[in-house]
């Protein structure tokens, strides 16, 4: 850790500087360097993070206002055109592994590291475990589990012959099965969740019926 | 709304998870989530509806686009959100006039005013101590405050619209945030 100890006057210099990258006020090189120095002062970076609430606060005072008639569908137009322009390939690599990032970051906070760029524009793969999810020998969906710190884990369910909700069960190296979580599918399903930090290795994975009629169950290699 | 197992209470992580996996229906919850505040700002700084809509429309597109190198380090989604929305409607602004706008809106009326916020306003803890706060501050360092954190001035271009020293419109944002960000303290005790 470095701040005030290490470098008060840095600290002091950049305070000002501070407040208008939160009010999003500053930019050029000036950002550029105030953000280098909260990446790696404690005492600025929670500071930040402080200031950077009050401006989000302020900016949510704008009172609701409901948008234009067809405001919704016109968006979803969109919004379902750039689906269908993205290529097959990211959304089944890039974009998995940028959802567990986006997980990683919201389910643990700032002990995420960032995701290191692999030089393409896409971002580097971490070390994940896959496996299929499969009901009667038929595979209607992936796990993707990371083993890191923070833990994770994402499912995707196709069909699968259910609707409704489904619980996420895991059976871990010792023999334990822990309840993750719940979603509801229909159709095609994308769920992620953290896993606690305590809860060991992974082996498979179980989704589960409200009813306990286990849907489909994944098992990672050894 | 049950599509895809997105509901209304999904968090908005998980919708960022899925719109970060290319799926549009997520985007569509996030969009019935959000499309009221996120217009609601937009319409406020810029006062056009037409303009307001494109903006809020791009937002969502930006949002979605870019939800997978969105860092919840550095914000929450909503912040996110808000932020982009904040900046593409300044972007638009500034594009449409070579001044800084003059936010003498109903919103920014409202909120100088130290009148009460409409009802729809979000009321959640923290909004609701700097809302607060905010109404309890000397005049010239709300507007300071509320210039720089909703339109996207720079304290020189505060300065110069008030025709105040530099210094002194950097003071005034900096003694509003200083007590703003205390009624925060306050909520963490």
């Amino acid at each position: 850790m470095s701040g005030a100890v290490d470098h008060p006057t840095q600290c002091e210099v950049i305070a000002d500087e501070l407040m208008e990258l939160a009010l999003g006020t500053l930019s050029g090189r000036r950002r550029s360097d105030v953000l280098d120095h909260v990446g790696l002062c404690q005492l600025c970076s929670a500071e930040l993070e402080q200031l950077s609430t009050v401006v989000e606060a302020l900016q949510q005072l704008a009172p609701r206002v409901q948008p234009p008639l067809g405001f919704e569908a016109r968006v979803a137009e969109k919004l379902h055109a750039k689906a269908a322009s993205r290529p097959r390939r990211s959304r089944r690599v890039g974009a998995l592994i940028a959802a567990a990032v986006v997980m990683l970051a919201f389910g643990l906070g700032a002990v995420v590291a960032p995701v290191a760029g692999n030089g393409t524009g896409e971002p580097a793969e971490p070390n994940l475990e896959t496996a299929k999810f499969t009901s009667d020998g038929k595979v209607i969906g992936e796990l993707y589990v990371s083993a890191g710190s923070p833990a994770w884990m994402l499912v995707t369910m196709r069909g699968g012959g259910w609707q409704g909700t489904v619980t996420c069960k895991v059976t871990l190296s010792g023999g334990q099965v822990e309840t993750i979580g719940a979603f509801e599918h229909s159709g095609d399903s994308t769920w992620a969740a953290p896993l606690p930090s305590t809860i060991g290795q992974v082996r498979s994975a179980q989704l589960v019926a409200p009813n306990g009629t286990v849907l489909a169950s994944a098992e990672l290699e050894e | 709304m049950r599509s895809s197992g997105y509901q209304d209470d999904t968090s908005d992580e998980a919708l960022l998870s899925g719109m970060a996996l290319g799926d549009d229906r997520a985007g569509l919850v996030f969009v019935r989530r959000y499309q009221h505040r996120l217009f609601g700002l937009a319409i406020g700084i810029i006062g056009d509806a037409r303009v307001a809509e494109e903006v809020t429309q791009e937002a969502f597109i930006r949002i979605y686009r870019h939800a997978e190198v969105f860092d919840a380090r550095r914000a929450s989604v909503s912040a996110w959100a808000f932020t982009i929305t904040r900046n593409l409607a300044i972007d638009v602004l500034r594009v449409r006039r070579d001044v800084p706008t003059d936010p003498e809106d109903r919103v920014f009326l409202a909120l100088m005013s130290n009148q009460g916020i409409p009802d729809a306003v979000v009321t959640a803890d923290t909004v609701g101590r700097v809302r607060v706060a905010l109404a309890d501050l000397p005049i010239e360092q709300r507007r300071a405050i509320l210039l720089a954190a909703m339109y996207g001035w720079s304290a020189a271009e505060i300065a110069r619209a008030d025709a105040i020293p530099l210094g002194t419109a950097k003071s005034r944002i900096r003694l509003g945030m200083a007590k703003l960000r205390g009624a925060l303290e306050v909520e963490a005790i």
